[in-house]
């Protein structure tokens, strides 16, 4: 009885040992897997906080080369800006220290972001005020009204504005929305309730620097042969087979009307005109930059779109078209509505389409119609592209809830222009996050 | 007489200490596999939780236009679009549940991951929930319809063990299953909102 006992508490002891081991063991495992997942939480909120403060830093213009080290949660970070060409890239590397399964180590997080600077194709709608910008012809004043985007506005592409949007009932925005200031907004219909699929961001401000023309000025002078036109209109007739009728000056050609191949005249992609204006229509293939410039006269520097601007490759329905055209006027971009020689109304009505496929940009102007306040009803502006302004307009005019003037318009932003452009086309001098890589 | 009785006496106290010492076993081994259990069902959720995160938060990661990201949004099954691999290619991602083919009554069901045309790989079995909530920027319900909408997604899931084990009382029930619970209300991509 006392051998059997021995050996029965000595067995019971053993097996309690082991238990008490076993329990140990995963409870020593249970808590080392938190611990891990909470490490590696950590060290991966330390890299997200190092990338966040470099890329604002790039945002904010601190854009050259830089290196820095800090620490978030008492994880260390260090992070690296570097250029690459007009590219930033910002990596951001955390490491805490973790004792593990393994033994002892170190667990690493890594963000990376890229960041570019804004190329201003990828806007379906650019405007730097939203206030009436309609410079006539022969005036550069403006009317300045406030221009609202009210029920049965839609937008299908990124939209931004520098200053405040006008909004009243449901307008529709397909992608995000920004600017600096929250919008004014407006019982329209007794409803206001705009949809944002894409979402919207205040605080936003997007420069367009002056610098842009004297670039493409640049780039057309350094063409071989030069493609900087000096003191003259242009008008340019694209055919589908890659030639241009090239009219100098634009209504007569007395100084140059002939067609050649694109490539003739420009080697680099871009053609600009100083001190005059481009008209321009017809069907291009391949990818051109018109550029007019004021020069040193005030009421030039405007770009005429005589008639329907399409691409050899329809991009609308072939996304991989390589035909690109951007249309850059200093002052104004015109939806011609009277034939520039004899002054007659071009024959349009409520179901005609004017088909433009292009990126256009108006530096000091804006995109409009030529008098589209007081001519007859003409249907309706197609733009498959994108349009940056420097303030907004109306392409027609409504009374009564109905067109009575000048056009409707749809604007449809080319998605090829989110990662490509016409050449040369318009920059901000601010950077856009285009990546954010996380381990 | 007296030796009888101290017999008996010594019978009826060495059976207690061997009743009370065999509860004490069957008690701790009980434990003990409860123990294992959860820390089974910890370490396939930790496991699950940091794939799910490391993929999600690379959601439309070199998608040029990200309001295109996400392909199929619902409850139990998300398909997106991300360079995952960082390849320079746009890989197709799904994340989706099954039921389990062992499953019988029970509704237990299996997290499988896919990469483009790839045969799906299990990532974690006897699952429980793997539910998915769209959110806007602004925290409320996304209309899924409409992907754009979609910024932030909250995941939860809920895993268990594959056996019943005591220490688990539940109801009316003696033993029961571990259950290890995670939700992530704010597990959003930097590429979905960087658009704009």
């Amino acid at each position: 009885m006392g051998k059997a006992s021995i050996i029965y508490v000595v067995g019971l002891g053993v097996l309690l040992i082991y238990y008490v081991f076993a329990i140990s063991d995963t409870s020593t495992r249970s808590m080392t897997n938190s611990m891990e997942y909470h490490t590696r939480t950590m060290a991966h909120n330390a890299a997200v906080a190092g990338a966040n403060i470099g890329t604002h830093k790039v945002l904010m213009g601190a854009d050259s080369t830089l290196t820095f080290s800090s620490s978030f949660g008492g994880v260390p970070f260090n992070v690296a800006i570097d250029s690459v060409g007009a590219t930033r890239v910002v990596t951001a590397v955390s490491s805490a220290p973790y004792e593990g399964k393994l033994g002892y180590g170190i667990i690493r997080d890594t963000v990376i972001a890229t960041l570019q600077r804004i190329v201003l194709s990828r806007y379906a709608y650019f405007s730097g005020q939203e206030a009436n910008g309609y410079m006539s012809p022969t005036s550069n004043s403006t009317s300045g009204g406030s221009m609202w985007k009210v029920t049965g506005d839609s937008m299908f592409g990124y939209a931004h504005t520098n200053t405040r949007w006008n909004l009243g009932g449901r307008p529709y925005f397909d992608s995000k929305v920004t600017a600096f200031n929250p919008p004014n907004t407006m019982l329209y219909g007794g409803v206001y309730d705009p949809i944002f699929n894409g979402g919207t961001q205040w605080g936003i401000t997007v420069n367009r620097p002056q610098a842009n023309l004297t670039r493409l000025e640049s780039i057309a002078s350094a063409s071989s042969p030069p493609a900087l036109v000096t003191g003259e209109d242009v008008a340019l007739t694209f055919i589908a087979d890659g030639t241009v009728q090239v009219k100098i000056p634009a209504l007569t050609g007395t100084i140059r009307d002939e067609t050649v191949p694109i490539s003739s005249i420009t080697s680099n992609g871009i053609i600009a005109v100083k001190g005059g204006d481009i008209r321009v229509k017809g069907t291009y293939a391949g990818q051109v930059t018109l550029t007019a410039l004021s020069g040193a006269s005030p009421q030039k520097g405007n770009i005429w779109i005589d008639g329907d601007i399409r691409a050899a490759t329809n991009p609308r329905g072939n996304p991989s078209s390589n035909d690109m055209l951007g249309l850059v006027a200093e002052r104004m971009a015109y939806v011609t509505t009277k034939d520039p020689v004899t002054g007659t109304l071009y024959p349009r009505n409520a179901s005609s389409v004017l088909t433009i496929q292009a990126a256009i940009y108006a530096h000091n102007g804006v995109f409009g119609v030529e008098d589209y306040d007081s001519v007859p009803v003409s249907g309706r502006i197609d733009l498959f592209g994108g349009v940056t302004m420097n303030a907004s307009t109306s392409t027609g005019k409504i009374s009564g809830g109905v067109l009575s003037n000048g056009f409707l318009k749809s604007i449809r932003h080319d998605p090829r222009f989110l990662t490509a452009a016409p050449p040369g086309y318009p920059v901000s001098d601010k950077f856009l996050l285009v990546s954010w890589w996380e381990n | 007489m007296s030796v009888v009785l101290d017999l008996i006496g010594s019978l009826v106290v060495a059976a207690a200490v061997i009743l009370f010492g065999l509860r004490l076993n069957s008690n701790i081994s009980d434990h003990l596999q409860a123990s294992v259990a959860t820390l089974n069902v910890q370490e396939g959720l930790v496991d699950a939780v940091r794939s799910i995160e490391v993929d999600f938060r690379k959601i439309g990661y070199g998608v040029v236009d990200p309001k295109t990201a996400i392909t199929i949004s619902e409850p139990g099954r998300i398909c997106f679009k991300a360079d995952i691999d960082r390849n320079g290619t746009i890989d197709d991602v799904s994340w989706f549940l099954v039921q389990s083919p062992t499953a019988g009554g029970d509704t237990a069901k299996y997290l499988y991951r896919q990469v483009n045309s790839t045969s799906p790989l299990l990532v974690v079995t006897d699952v429980r929930e793997f539910s998915l909530r769209y959110l806007k920027e602004d925290g409320t319900p996304a209309d899924t319809t409409v992907k754009s909408q979609i910024w932030i997604v909250e995941t939860t899931m809920r895993v268990k063990s594959p056996y019943k084990v005591a220490d688990q009382v539940k109801g009316n029930e003696v033993m029961s299953e571990v259950e290890g619970f995670w939700r992530q209300t704010r597990l959003a991509s930097r590429n979905l909102k960087r658009h704009g």
